[in-house]
């Protein structure tokens, strides 16, 4: 094996000092002269059609610059390129369709100022029925928007082999229907941007995960062509998906340009609720055929997931929720039939793996109930079923490496399964469910599949990283630094990093499809190595003095192995002899991947990461439970930071174990968010803590730089079924609903009980027969 | 906005200073807007989050839901405070060498709660520091990494005070 002097190392984050210190500048923190601010009047219910609209009020107050509605915006219908359905607007024009469409926009000399405007502004609605869940929405009784019959957004039917055969063959079938909520990123910092506009040009200072996509949607907007828009882009505080599609910058930027001026705009955390990107809920129908030795045959699907009024990232998201999870094992067939729908909330989008912690949440339950239903041990029937290495999946999938039985072995071992599977204690239970995700996903990639790196060097010695993807927390630049440390021999703190400045930059993507490390990782390899020759060629062609080897921050020569002269010594002599040009390595990385046919098949990834998660419970007296213990064991690949690969564990974990345990909008019938501050959705607190236990399998994967994957997405994607899976080794409930909080717990718990009980005394009637499952708010939790 | 004006007094972060500012200013905003202290970050505005924790008189307090005029004559402590620019506060090494800190904007406000934390508890056990720090929310890290970073300052702060 390799040794590496920075790679698989803890080194610490390159922007740490300035996080620690306070000196970090996120967008919000960007304080401009001769400011103008924004506020935006946002519906006030979930369907309606707007019968009067009245500013004028509001115009004439003292201190106001402006008050915009849709008629006031000439390209009010270009918004908004995400998604193929382009069926949103900048401002709502004669209906709203969720609380939180923008109706009206007030630009005033102070915050304060705009929002006492804002209360000026009359609108009067017809109130219209409101479709609020899947159900209702797929019913089409009533219609989300007038504009879209039956409420479909999106179909999706696929079949590949002959499932009605293998279903007719098959000694077991188990699954049932699942539901997973939609639940909110709730990325710390709301959202904020400044823009300044300038003679024709625009420059707009915010957070994103895709730079090149808002500058395009800014574009689009304003009408200013993108090369006139330089995107600034500023710390960036969480994003998890939330920062794919984002109006406020978009919408402060065509402020900006109707103003001719400098305008920002910031959220409040109530607005990061109602008008941002929260996750689809989903409604999965699963059911998988086996035959009586557990062999998986076939597996069949019936999917809904909530759109929202608009389409966002839906259609990418509920493709992947459709499709991934089933290539983790060998199926012989499968059919699927998805349909996104239309509903009176928020736009629904990307949320940390994109779609597959809903189906796998479904998928690992039906899983854990054809075990039962065999008799087996689920981790068993898990192993009898993966895929192997150098095997194609049912849809596409083609692995180079798969360390998924290394994960389980592992995942067994730190949890003791075994021992505490042989030994139950009472009040106890472990669950176990396995996970599959893309390391740098080509769907929903129209424009091509790879990455591409600059890396300049300047006459001082300066190293600089340039790329277009986003420092979101997660630690690429940190990667990036360890990347050219490894590959150059300097000090990876002395590097620099440039992420997304739109005029100084390659072209990106995104930030997004857990790519950057595998995808964008090796095109910085490739222009470190592109650098190192261009260094030796210029001094050799140009100083005669070589031919040398660029190693350990300094330049060798390659026969003598002697040192010529310090990296520093070779980077002047490298500038002078071109007059003072910088050098630029170039990488790029163009994985063979396909975006996927028609039918959604494909090898979507250049590689796969693999993962299995269990989950550890306890049921107190009082009738709730706890989440005492989960394991995460990752097919990683090669790890790059030890200790920011384990941050990224401990946190989807905790994340994927509050979105099935406490997390919930709790939207009603209304289509209100019940919940809609940090108190009420309930993100998980330094007292919700599990013990976690984190580990990783190395498969070196021969397309990742080292051979390293990802870790971003993985650690979120099964915690929640492995909890479900738990809670039924515990009680011998079936939670087939998310969320799963302790006050509901304990409702299903005290049904059973009294279910017991009936069934010993038939004479006694129960209570409560065929009641609704209250919201979970109003259970008291 | 038509709020009286009045003068505030206090000591912000070692030094006397002196402003007129409408009565309803609310600390956060006079930290961020008019003493452009950015460091102490505004995520809930609702005391909820702890992204705005500074320290009153060594107690730390969400600066989103106090007035400007409560720190009349107090002292106050921000972020900014804790480092000279060349070294860190071993508080903020032991950040960086736990791996506490991912995006960061929850990170000011955590290190002020720990600052308040060791003050009062030197060598706090983990289910003190969980206690204690409650009121900062993370949404990246899990937490794991700060109790080990608490633990870690407070390991290192306790081996100074025994070296000096
Ligand atoms: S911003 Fe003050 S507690 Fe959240
Ligand atoms: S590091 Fe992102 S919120 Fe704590």
């Amino acid at each position: 094996m390799n040794e590496y002097k920075y790679i698989g190392k803890p080194v610490r984050r390159i922007d740490g000092q300035a996080k620690v210190t306070g000196r970090a500048v996120y967008s919000d923190d960007v304080i401009l002269p001769r400011t103008l601010h924004a506020k935006v009047l946002h519906a006030r219910q979930s369907h309606a059609k707007i019968l009067l609209l009245d500013t004028e009020q509001a115009k004439a107050y003292p201190g106001v610059a402006a008050v915009y509605t849709a008629k006031d915006i000439a390209r009010n219908d270009k918004y908004f390129r995400m998604g193929d359905t382009k069926d949103t607007w900048v401002l709502a024009e004669e209906y709203v369709r969720y609380i939180g469409d923008m109706v009206a926009i007030v630009v005033a000399e102070s915050e304060e100022i705009a929002e006492a405007a804002l209360r000026l502004i009359k609108v009067e609605y017809e109130p219209l029925p409101v479709v609020s869940s899947l159900q209702q929405a797929k019913e089409a009784k009533d219609l989300t928007r007038c504009d879209k019959p039956g409420n479909v957004a999106m179909p999706i039917v696929v079949e590949r082999g002959d499932v009605e055969k293998d279903f007719a063959q098959a000694a077991v079938v188990a699954g049932g229907t699942y539901t997973f909520p939609s639940l909110h990123q709730v990325h710390l910092e709301p959202n904020s941007a400044t823009a300044v506009y300038n003679m024709g040009k625009l420059a707009v200072y915010c957070a994103s995960q895709m730079w090149f996509h808002i500058r395009e949607d800014i574009s689009a907007v304003t009408g200013i062509a993108e090369k006139d828009i330089e995107i600034k882009p500023m710390m960036i505080g969480g994003a998890f998906g939330a920062r794919n599609d984002q109006p406020l910058p978009v919408i402060t930027a065509l402020l900006a340009v109707m103003l001719k001026a400098t305008v920002k705009m910031t959220n409040t955390r109530l607005e990061e609720f109602l008008a941002c990107r929260p996750a689809l809920g989903m409604e999965i129908e699963t059911w998988i055929a086996a035959d009586a030795e557990g062999n998986f045959l076939s597996k069949k699907t019936k999917l809904l997931s909530g759109f929202g009024a608009y389409s966002s990232d839906g259609d990418a998201v509920t493709a992947i929720a459709c499709f991934r999870g089933d290539n983790n094992y060998r199926f012989r067939s499968t059919y699927v039939n998805g349909t996104g729908l239309y509903l009176n909330h928020a736009p629904t989008g990307a949320y940390r793996g994109f779609g597959n912690p809903q189906m796998h949440f479904a998928l690992e339950q039906a899983i854990d109930e054809l075990a039962v239903k065999l008799n087996m041990d689920p981790t068993e029937l898990r192993l009898k079923n993966f895929m192997h290495n150098h095997e194609t999946s049912i849809h596409g999938f083609r692995y180079e490496t798969n360390g998924i039985r290394e994960c389980m072995a592992q995942a067994k071992e730190l949890m003791g399964w075994d021992e505490k599977r042989k030994n139950k204690t009472p009040g106890k239970g472990i669950g176990v469910a396995a996970l599959i995700h893309c390391s740098g996903s080509r769907a929903g990639k129209p424009e091509f599949a790879g990455s591409s790196a600059l890396l300049r060097l300047e006459s001082s010695g300066a190293l600089t990283v340039l790329i277009g993807e986003s420092e979101i927390g997660q630690g690429m630049n940190t990667v990036c630094t360890q990347i050219v440390a490894e590959e150059l021999g300097v000090d990876p703190l002395s590097v620099n990093v440039v992420m997304g400045d739109t005029s100084l930059t390659p072209f990106s993507t995104g930030t997004n499809g857990s790519k950057l490390t595998s995808n964008l990782g090796i095109a910085i390899l490739f222009a470190c190595k592109d650098l190192k020759k261009q260094m030796s060629d210029c001094l050799r062609e140009r100083w005669g003095i070589g031919p040398v080897e660029i190693k350990n921050g300094a330049a060798y020569g390659e026969y003598t192995g002697e040192k010529i002269m310090s990296f520093d010594e070779a980077a002047v002599k490298c500038s002078h002899a071109f007059n003072g040009r910088p050098f630029y390595g170039v990488g790029i990385f163009e994985p063979k991947t396909d975006l996927g046919d028609a039918t959604g098949y494909g090898n979507l990834a250049p590689a796969y990461p693999f993962g299995v998660q269990m989950a550890e419970v306890t049921v107190h007296d009082n009738g709730t439970f706890t989440v005492d213990k989960i394991v995460s064991v990752h097919d990683i690949g090669k790890t790059i930071n030890s200790q920011m690969a384990m941050g990224q564990v401990y946190g989807g974990v905790l994340q994927g174990m509050a979105g099935v345990t406490l997390e919930s909008l709790a939207i009603n019938k209304e289509g209100i968010y019940q919940a809609n501050t940090l108190l009420e959705y309930k993100p998980p607190t330094f007292l919700e803590m599990p013990e976690i236990v984190g580990s990783f399998v190395e498969t070196i994967d021969p397309y990742g730089p080292y051979g390293a994957k990802c870790i971003a997405e993985p650690p979120i994607i099964a915690v929640a079924p492995a909890v479900a899976n738990a809670l039924y080794d515990a009680v011998g409930i079936r939670f087939e609903e998310a969320p799963i909080t302790p006050a509901i717990f304990r409702k299903k718990l005290l049904e059973k009980q009294r279910e017991n009980q009936r069934q010993n005394q038939p004479e006694k009637l129960p209570e409560n027969q065929g009641q609704q499952r209250t919201n979970p708010k109003e259970a008291g939790s | 906005m038509n709020a009286t004006m009045y003068e505030l007094e206090l000591t912000l972060n070692g030094k006397k200073v002196k402003d007129m500012i409408p009565s309803d200013m609310l600390l956060i905003d006079y930290l961020r807007n008019v003493r452009l202290l950015t460091g102490s970050k505004k995520a809930c505005g609702a005391g909820e989050c702890g992204a705005c924790t500074v320290l009153m008189n060594g107690r730390p307090i969400y600066s989103c839901i106090t007035l400007a005029l409560q720190a009349q004559g107090k002292e106050i402590e921000t972020i900014e405070n804790l480092s000279d620019g060349d070294t860190l506060h071993p508080i903020q090494e032991a950040y960086l060498d736990a791996g506490a800190v991912q995006c960061g904007y929850c990170t000011p406000g955590m290190i002020m709660s720990t600052k308040a934390l060791l003050q009062k508890e030197p060598q706090p056990g983990t289910q003190c520091i969980k206690e204690a720090m409650a009121g900062n929310l993370c949404r990246c890290t899990g937490y794991q990494q700060i109790i080990e970073a608490v633990q870690l300052a407070s390991e290192r702060m306790e081996q100074r005070r025994r070296d000096s």
